[in-house]
């Protein structure tokens, strides 16, 4: 039984379930050279569906204008900006995993990192439509790079705007950067397996001439460091960015100092819900449980559990001093989301996102599969919420004569579920197409890897994975 | 290698250098308080902070390692129960502040609270029955955590029960969540309440943001001290030193994540009752100090203490620390005294008063304790982990 096994304090986590090296390349290679099954088609055009109905609503967007969706005076920011956040608040796991539990030497990352890493890359494309497709001159949409051109218009270097676009792209490429530099030698191990010469030409390409030698290793290494470390403080500075959007406004509710690190434990909270939703889907159709084992999902449900908790204590501090400021719009825009005509959202956001991580405290819950599966669902409900929470504060703004209730369109609501499709297909295309998992770093944490593994006198069997 | 070699014989020593230096502070103090009542309290106050926050910081530091389970630090996790469990005693230590009373908090003066509006506002809140059961409740928390925490691992010394172990990494869960209210709160009466109008969602974070820098800074120093003391290079190994030393390193950037992000969106917005804050501080040479702590608090040891070659240095490192900590002293001077000496900064006899007679008693107290048991934590069951950790440098040091 899986339960107390942990009372041990000193027991180390078999982080993986065999002490084969070539089962481990089998598991996480064989999808990818067997014909895909028919799941996998079927969800690919379902996919596939929902994107073209993004494209279509995209399409008509483009056509009629921004008048198609439900934003308005007072509420000029709608879905657009709540998807966006919300896209990108699920994209910071990735990173935090990769370079932030990579520097604390959490082991346990192995399992889940790269898989993380590509969510992230998929949720920051579905997250950067919002603002393009936002602007309305979507022919302009060049403006919002300081390009020098013939009409002397820059952008305001002083708006948030402009440097969410400098955020975002740099989180994106360095992203990607990692992402990749982590697949090389993984992508070695493909070609070294493939069958086709088409197939081994290919990847011989994309595995950069990757031979496993010394000295690559050590390079490969020094370069992962390197890029941990560098892409470290953009764990932090994306959200918090995406956080001055609001926050550098005199908006009652959107301008309070906490909002930099709650939105960055917001992001890290749902990115964590989010990988572990595909994460257990993907463990059972592509059977990974000798991988990634109920130990990584039950950290992932302790990270859940702070996450969860520090976006509660920033909500009551928010709360707290929304009183104590004394400022009565401040009162009022906090006392109106939790009571006024938008109080169901604030309470799904509310009960989704602070009571129901809550549940982690019971090592029973976060040991029950279908349980913290509906749990991480209702995370990101919530982490939505959240952010709409946020923007809908505008529909009672300072000239109460211009109050009004949003509404979303139907052209909201579909692009909105379109880029499920976007992020469904690029996510089954990764699945289907590359290692899933870091297949060297998943070796590298196995007792087996240890240079002394079985030599008893120096490493007595249980004491080989050090790294905590 | 018998279980006996991780039974310490060595004492630390400074006790009672540091006790004399408690006692001509107190007289100091007095001497103080007679010359002016408001030097004293802003200089008493900020003392009382500076080393408050050593201890909860380590308290941070003991009940994460718990929750993290972690191994690397068991061997100077003593250091942080103990200097933790200093918190009752300064509870004793704070009564001076409870008396200043109006001349603490300006709010406390029924003048004010009847005749500000905005404090007559926040009157369910800010009430002297209210703010002294909170006060009680702080101090009182922390001091069952704290002596829970040095007493259970005490115990385990002797029984070397890893049942114990299981059960301190529930308890850290608990301390996790009162921990996190009781500073914040702490922060919000006792720093930002002296300017009663001035409010930050913020500043609760930003006060823990510096603990935890300087409970690393005190960390560091403490087991340099004990690594000299006992000539043990085993138990307080460089490889500890280096992972202290990335972590002083992290929580620093933190501190200035917090600072900056808090600065900047109160500058942007520029809303007079927010902006107040700030304005203070650029007042006379009050502005000196708001320009240098992003230099000598962030820039210079961030810079300093990139070199993995200065985190394994233990000198260096130290020099480090000592730095880290005056900034840290400098910070809470910067957030406290402003409220009591609008036109700029003056350190005077009280400053040094009140850190001798804090810091002296402080230091006596916490020495005293750690001499009056094992020096590690030698029945912790992942004490062979902590030992035998690699931390994945490769370098050609002897040990």
């Amino acid at each position: 039984m899986i339960l107390h096994r942990d009372d041990d304090p000193t027991r180390r986590p078999t982080l993986v379930e065999t002490g084969d090296f070539h089962e481990v390349t089998d598991i996480i290679t064989i999808p990818a050279e067997t014909k895909p099954t028919a799941t996998w088609v079927i969800l690919l055009l379902m996919s596939l569906s929902l994107l073209s109905v993004m494209v279509g609503m995209i399409g008509y967007l483009f056509w009629e204008g921004t008048g198609v969706w439900g934003v308005n005076v007072p509420v000029g920011w709608g879905w657009a900006i709540v998807n966006f956040v919300w896209w990108i608040g699920i994209g910071h796991a990735g990173t935090l995993i990769s370079a932030i539990l990579f520097l604390f030497r959490q082991r346990w990352r192995t399992a889940i990192n790269r898989f993380s890493e590509a969510m992230t890359i998929f949720a920051v494309m579905c997250a950067g439509i919002f603002p393009g497709i936002h602007v309305g001159r979507i022919w302009v949409i060049y403006f919002v790079f300081p390009i020098p051109n013939s009409m002397g218009v820059w952008p305001n270097f002083r708006s948030p705007l402009l440097w969410d676009v400098f955020a975002v792209s740099t989180y994106f490429t360095v992203s990607v950067l990692f992402w990749y530099m982590g697949l090389i030698p993984d992508l070695a191990t493909f070609r070294d397996r493939a069958t086709t010469k088409v197939r081994g030409f290919i990847l011989s390409i994309f595995a950069l001439g990757w031979r496993g030698s010394a000295r690559h290793w050590q390079n490969y290494e020094r370069a992962y460091l390197i890029l941990a470390a560098i892409s470290t403080p953009l764990v932090l500075s994306v959200h918090s960015i995406v956080s001055f959007d609001f926050a550098v406004s005199k908006v009652p509710g959107w301008h309070t100092t906490i909002f930099p690190p709650y939105f960055v434990a917001g992001a890290v909270f749902s990115g964590f819900a989010l990988v572990e939703t595909l994460l257990l889907i993907a463990r059972q159709v592509f059977g990974l449980h000798k991988v990634v084992r109920m130990h990584h999902l039950d950290n992932m449900n302790k990270f859940m559990l702070l996450t969860g908790s520090l976006v509660g204590y920033a909500y009551g501090m928010e709360l707290f001093i929304a009183w104590y400021s004394g400022n009565m719009y401040e009162r009022f825009a906090f006392y109106n989301r939790a009571l006024g005509e938008y109080w169901w959202s604030y309470w799904i956001m509310v009960s989704c996102n602070v009571i129901a991580p809550q549940l982690f405290w019971f090592k029973k819950i976060r040991f029950n599969i279908p349980i913290m599966f509906i749990i991480t669902i209702l995370i990101n409900i919530g982490m939505w919420f959240e952010r709409f929470v946020i923007v809908i504060t505008l529909h009672a703004d300072f000239l109460p004569s211009s109050w009004g209730y949003y509404r979303p369109t139907w052209v909201d609501i579909w692009t909105y579920i379109g880029t499920f499709g976007l992020f469904g297909t690029f996510f089954l295309l990764f699945l289907k197409y590359l290692p899933q998992l870091a297949i060297a770093e998943v070796k590298g944490v196995m007792p087996e890897a240890n240079p002394h593994f079985g030599d008893d006198h120096h490493a007595p069997a249980g004491a080989n994975a050090k790294g905590h | 290698m018998s279980k006996d070699n991780y039974r310490l014989n060595d004492k630390l020593g400074g006790g009672p250098i540091f006790l004399g230096a408690g006692v001509l502070g107190a007289v100091l103090c007095v001497v103080s308080f007679m010359q002016n009542r408001k030097d004293f309290f802003a200089s008493y106050l900020t003392a009382f902070c500076f080393f408050l926050a050593i201890s909860t910081g380590s308290f941070f530091f003991v009940f994460v390692q718990h929750l993290a389970r972690s191994a690397w630090s068991v061997t100077i996790r003593r250091v942080s129960e103990t200097v933790a469990a200093n918190l009752p005693w300064m509870a004793l230590l704070f009564i001076p502040v409870v008396l200043g009373g109006k001349d603490v908090l300006p709010w406390l003066d029924k003048n004010m609270m009847a005749n500000d509006a905005l404090v007559h506002m926040k009157h369910g809140y800010l009430n002297p029955t209210f703010l002294y059961i909170r006060l009680a409740a702080y101090f009182g928390l922390w001091t069952v955590f704290s002596l829970y925490f040095l007493r259970t691992s005490r115990k385990q010394d002797e029984s070397k029960d890893p049942a114990l172990t299981t059960q301190m990494g529930k308890v850290a869960a608990g301390a996790a969540a009162v921990f996190a209210l009781s500073q914040t709160f702490f922060a919000f009466d006792w720093i930002m309440g002296l300017d009663p109008h001035w409010f930050s969602t913020m500043f609760g974070v930003y006060f823990f943001a510096g603990s935890v820098v300087l409970q690393y800074c005190f960390l560091i120093l403490t087991s340099a001290a004990l690594r000299r003391k006992t000539g043990r290079k085993d138990i307080f190994r460089t490889d500890h030193f280096h992972d202290a030393g990335k972590l002083l390193f992290g929580h620093n950037v933190f501190w200035t994540y917090i600072g900056f992000s808090q600065f900047f969106l109160i500058w942007y917005a520029n809303m007079p009752e927010e902006t107040l804050f700030f304005q203070h501080r650029a007042a006379g040479s009050w502005k000196f100090i708001s320009l240098m702590l992003p230099w000598c608090h962030f820039a210079i040891p961030f810079l300093y203490l990139m070199s993995w070659h200065v985190k394994r240095n233990i000198v260096a490192l130290s020099v480090g620390c000592v730095w880290l900590a005056t900034m840290c002293y400098i910070d809470l001077y910067w957030l406290i005294q402003p409220n009591f000496h609008q036109a700029g900064a003056h350190f005077g006899l009280s400053d040094i008063a009140s850190i001798l007679a804090i810091g002296g008693f402080f230091l006596f107290l916490f020495i005293r304790r750690l001499n009056s048991a094992n020096l590690i934590p030698s029945g912790d069951p992942r004490l062979a982990d902590c030992l035998t950790y690699d931390n994945g440098v490769i370098t050609n040091e002897q040990h």
